[in-house]
C-alpha cells in the first residue's frame, strides 16, 4: 500500500511537472513521462512476484510440465515490455515505430508458442491415428 | 519509487528551456540548439541506466 500511495504521488508531482514545462520543452515533456514510466515500473514490478509464486504453486500441484509454465511466463514479459516500448513511443510521437514495436513482440510470442502448437499437432495426430 | 529521478530531468529540461530562450533572443541560435541537444543526451544517458535496470529485473523476474 506504501508503494501504491508513492507511485500515485511520483505521478502526480510527474504531471504538475510536464505542465510547468514551457512550450518548447516538447522533448523533455516526453523524456519525464518515459522517466516517470520507468521508475514506477520499477517500483511495481514486485506486485508481480507473489502472483508468479502462486502460479508457480499452482504447477506443482497439478504436476505440469515445466516447460510450458515458462513459456507462459517468457509470452507475459515480452507482452508486457513490448507494451511499455510502443506506449512510450507513441508518446514520443512515433506510432509507427510503436506499431513495429508491437509487432516485433508478436512474432516473438509466436515463435515461442510453435512448441505449443507442435505438441497440440502432434497430439491430434497420435488421436487420429488411434482412431 | 525514486522523486529524484523525475525533479532532475525537470530542472534539466526547465534549465535548457531558458537558456534556448536567451540564446534565441540574443540572435545564438546554433547554439541554443546545441544546448538542447546537449540537455537531451544528459537526459537520455541518466535515463538509459534506469531503462536497463528495468529490462533486467523484468528478465530475472520472468526468468528468461
Amino acid at each position: 500500500m506504501d508503494t501504491y500511495v508513492r507511485i500515485l504521488c511520483g505521478a502526480l508531482i510527474s504531471a504538475i511537472l510536464l505542465l510547468s514545462l514551457p512550450e518548447n520543452g516538447k522533448t523533455f515533456g516526453a523524456l519525464l513521462t518515459m522517466g516517470t514510466c520507468v521508475m514506477v515500473l520499477l517500483s511495481a514490478i514486485h506486485f508481480l512476484e507473489p502472483i508468479l509464486d502462486f502460479i508457480r504453486q499452482l504447477r506443482q500441484t497439478a504436476g505440469l510440465p515445466d516447460d510450458y509454465l515458462r513459456l507462459l511466463v517468457k509470452v507475459l514479459a515480452v507482452g508486457l515490455s513490448s507494451e511499455i516500448a510502443a506506449s512510450v513511443c507513441n508518446l514520443s510521437g512515433a506510432p509507427t515505430l510503436a506499431k513495429t514495436v508491437e509487432l516485433v513482440g508478436a512474432f516473438l510470442i509466436v515463435s515461442f508458442t510453435v512448441p505449443l502448437y507442435a505438441a497440440v499437432l502432434e497430439l491430434i495426430q497420435k488421436l487420429v491415428g488411434s482412431v | 519509487m525514486e522523486v529524484d529521478l523525475i525533479f532532475k530531468i525537470a530542472a534539466v529540461g526547465i534549465i535548457v528551456s531558458i537558456l534556448n530562450q536567451v540564446l534565441s533572443r540574443s540572435g545564438r541560435d546554433e547554439q541554443a540548439t546545441m544546448t538542447s541537444l546537449a540537455g537531451v543526451i544528459v537526459v537520455l544517458m541518466i535515463l538509459a541506466q534506469k531503462i536497463a535496470e528495468l529490462f533486467t529485473m523484468v528478465k530475472t523476474l520472468f526468468e528468461f
